[in-house]
């Protein structure tokens, strides 16, 4: 496994090494004619640390070496931990943003927009630096919707997509054999299966953290619900839809008590130990699952889309967008876009997908020689683009990072047995209403 | 008098330093705070709302929680430590073996990042593999949630929550130290004539501590209270880190908000929230609520602290 990884790694290094093959042009764009390259230089802050930070550091260098435009890329704080955002905010009070930055999904983006802080990327998709429709048809779906806002009752692409993964059913084959189950299909097959390892074996069943996101939010999308109303201006996670899936968590530690509840990612250690048969978390979790196995008990980790319900296959879409700030002058503006539009071409967004973990963002990346190599090699790289479909991100309401507390509160008393789901649920919309009603 | 204009000048020149920096990090801040909390304010500024947020927190449950908490944390740490850093102090000025390195062993948390040691009594904590729950299962008692727990340890629903009352408990083992270094000084300037008086007197052991010795500490006990105090109220690295803030998107006060104190409910409102004018309102309450605090202590304490 991590000679695969090396072997992703150095198909990333050898096609961004400058003796190697020349870029591919820039594909035509769709409309009137682009002017010349502006000779400047653009800041870009991101949250990708380490490893993850090295590799985006050869594409933006690749970038740099092949065009007049300059991108600064600079590490600003994890995202995942909100110090990119806490950075990003700082700036903006301080009226001194980068030209653009990642962003952690819709929600952020929306929260910037309310306070005209970007600048949507839409003009700049249709204008002469932009994509043809059959160029933006080549992303994915639901990366694009992760983008878009309603402006003037027009749904416009606000950010860009840049890394994105989503809820994976991660598994044990070894584990599910000696237990005589089958990768689950359903919520239901699922919560069989669960007790079929518990009875079966001496291993634990479900090992997880619970979070919105990798169960409540999948298990009631699958079944027609969701988080808020369509105008994003009341709750609508106490529907029935909703209480299902928090009962059926509760089922599962109350009743069945299949799940053992862990703390952030202290699922990962025993499940990489073969003491557990599934986990769910997001798709780069992999590399991070296959770094903490010993030596001595490796297993081929299991990756499987998410559960279905009466609506399908439903996953959370994680990851990050980028936002090009309304603060920097319009040619930084329209270089920021010309970079983005490159680090998502194909031949960037394999490179990319294959280096760190995320998803590929479009369509035709499978058919990208790298791609296919890759995914002959090991075709779990194909799990999360194939359940791409149906994967939603978070709601387009700045008020949706505030609601969260209240509703991760809910989850954790009804797993605790203080409420039932549809009290907590009930508890936790009326916040999140008072929340949307602006006070 | 054109001496005495240039001596004021010249005073005023070496003021300036510490004006500009007292000015320019604090007073400017918490000016400009204020005036943030008279608004609606976001990410960017919006309508004016004067004292609208001050109005919301008298009715906020979770901010009126958070004070309570903080009480109960005041009220729960700062005397432990306090008794156990003199009992230290008192241990630490007999002359003992190895007396300064038990005093670096028991100084050596205070000067380590509350960040690190935070993340170690973390992993000490942790239900699954912590050093804890592995102690309480070697002794055959049942392994307990500790900071996942927000039961209370006296009642369900009375504060504090088991996972309050663990950081309480690192919190007195990180601050006990400092304690005892403070009152050991203390200890230290009482004059051995006076001791020396109160034996040949016949006062010895804890009637020498009673009558001599814990009187004449009491300006030592008086600004370790204050202090101790009013760094209670505004405790934030410890609870942040073990209130679950590096693993759920920065945000803390976990489990339930049962150790969300009034501190990280300022931060939980300014960084998660995104509710910057009704975080500063917040912080602005607090603020009164430490002087108001520091000012009854002083009311209470001052006139009962003799100067030898």
């Amino acid at each position: 496994m991590r000679r695969s990884f090396l072997l992703l790694s150095v198909i990333l290094i050898g096609s961004c090494a400058p003796g190697g093959a020349p870029a591919a042009p820039s594909p035509a764009v769709s409309a009137g004619t682009a002017a010349p390259e502006p000779a400047v230089t653009v800041t870009f802050w991101h949250g990708q640390s380490g490893v993850l930070g090295d590799r985006l550091k050869v594409l933006v260098d690749k970038f740099n070496a092949s065009h007049k435009i300059q991108v600064e890329s600079t590490f600003q704080g994890s995202y995942t931990n909100n110090e990119l955002y806490q950075k990003i905010i700082s700036a903006i009070q301080a009226g001194n943003p980068p030209d653009m930055a990642q962003d952690t999904g819709a929600a952020d983006t929306a929260s910037y927009f309310r306070a005209n802080a970007i600048t949507p990327v839409q003009q700049f998709v249709d204008g002469p630096d932009g994509l043809s429709k059959d160029q933006l048809a080549d992303f994915v779906p639901s990366f694009l919707e992760d983008n878009s806002l309603l402006v003037n009752g027009k749904n416009t692409l606000v950010s860009w997509p840049l890394s994105k993964s989503e809820s994976i059913l991660y598994y044990n084959p070894d584990i599910l054999k000696a237990a005589g189950v089958s990768v689950p299909k359903t919520w239901d097959d699922l919560r069989a299966a669960l007790k079929m390892v518990k009875e079966k074996t001496s291993s634990t069943p479900l090992a997880w953290t619970p979070t919105l996101f990798d169960f409540f939010i999948p298990y009631m999308l699958a079944q027609g619900g969701s988080l808020l109303s369509t105008d994003l201006t009341k709750a609508a996670f106490d529907s029935p839809e909703g209480v299902a899936a928090l009962q059926y968590e509760m089922d599962l530690v109350l009743t069945d008590k299949t799940a053992e509840i862990t703390k952030g990612f202290d699922w990962q250690n025993p499940f990489a130990q073969g003491k557990v048969a599934f986990a769910i978390s997001t798709s780069v979790s992999r590399p991070f699952i296959e770094q903490a196995m010993p030596k001595t008990s490796v297993f081929k980790v299991g990756m499987a889309p998410l559960p279905a319900g009466p609506k399908g296959s439903k996953t959370n879409l994680y990851g990050n967008n980028v936002v090009i700030f309304a603060k920097a002058p319009p040619d930084h503006q329209r270089a920021a876009w010309i970079f983005l539009k490159w680090l998502t071409e194909t031949d960037q967004t394999v490179a990319w997908s294959l280096a760190s973990g995320y998803m590929p963002l479009r369509t035709s990346a499978k058919n990208a020689p790298e791609f296919k190599a890759a995914a002959e090699q090991d075709d779990r790289v194909l799990v999360p683009l194939n359940a791409a479909p149906g994967a939603v991100g978070s709601p387009h309401s700045a008020d949706w990072p505030k609601i969260q507390g209240p509703l991760g509160d809910a989850i954790t008393a009804a797993l605790l047995g203080r409420s039932s789901a549809k009290d907590a649920l009930t508890a936790a919309a009326k916040k999140a209403n008072d929340i949307l009603s602006g006070y | 008098m054109r001496g005495r204009r240039r001596e004021a000048l010249e005073g005023y020149l070496f003021l300036a330093p510490a004006l500009l920096i007292i000015g320019g990090f604090h007073v400017w801040p918490a000016l400009y705070a204020f005036y943030m909390s008279l608004f609606r304010w976001e990410i960017a500024q919006g309508a004016f709302v004067g004292l609208r947020n001050y109005q919301r927190l008298a009715v906020d449950g979770d901010f009126l929680r958070s004070v309570g908490l903080t009480v109960v944390y005041v009220v729960g740490t700062v005397p432990l430590e306090m008794a156990i850093g003199l009992g230290v102090a008192l241990l630490l000025h007999q002359r003992l073996r190895l007396r300064g390195a038990f005093r670096l062993v028991y100084f050596l948390p205070y000067v380590t990042s509350q960040v690190a040691v935070a993340l170690v009594w973390d992993w000490v904590f942790n239900p699954t593999y912590g050093a804890a729950n592995g102690m309480l299962t070697a002794a055959g008692a049942p392994p307990l949630r500790w900071l996942l727990q927000p039961d209370g340890i006296f009642s369900r629903d009375a504060p504090p929550s088991l996972a309050l009352a663990s950081i309480m408990l690192v919190t007195v083992w990180y601050y006990l130290g400092f304690h005892a270094v403070v009152f050991l000084s203390g200890l230290t300037a009482i004059p051995d004539e006076i001791l020396a008086a109160a034996r040949i007197d016949g006062a010895a052991g804890l009637r020498l501590f009673r009558h001599i010795t814990f009187p004449l500490l009491s300006p030592t006990t008086y600004f370790l209270l204050l202090i101790a105090t009013i760094g209670a109220m505004t405790s934030f690295n410890l609870i942040y880190v073990l209130g679950g803030g590096s693993t759920t998107a920065g945000c803390a006060g976990n489990p339930l908000g049962t150790t969300e104190v009034a501190a990280l409910f300022v931060f939980n409102r300014f960084w998660c929230q995104t509710q910057l004018g009704y975080a500063s309102a917040a912080a602005f309450v607090l603020g009164f609520v430490i002087i108001a605090v520091t000012a009854a202590n002083s009311r209470l304490f001052a006139r009962r602290v003799f100067y030898a």
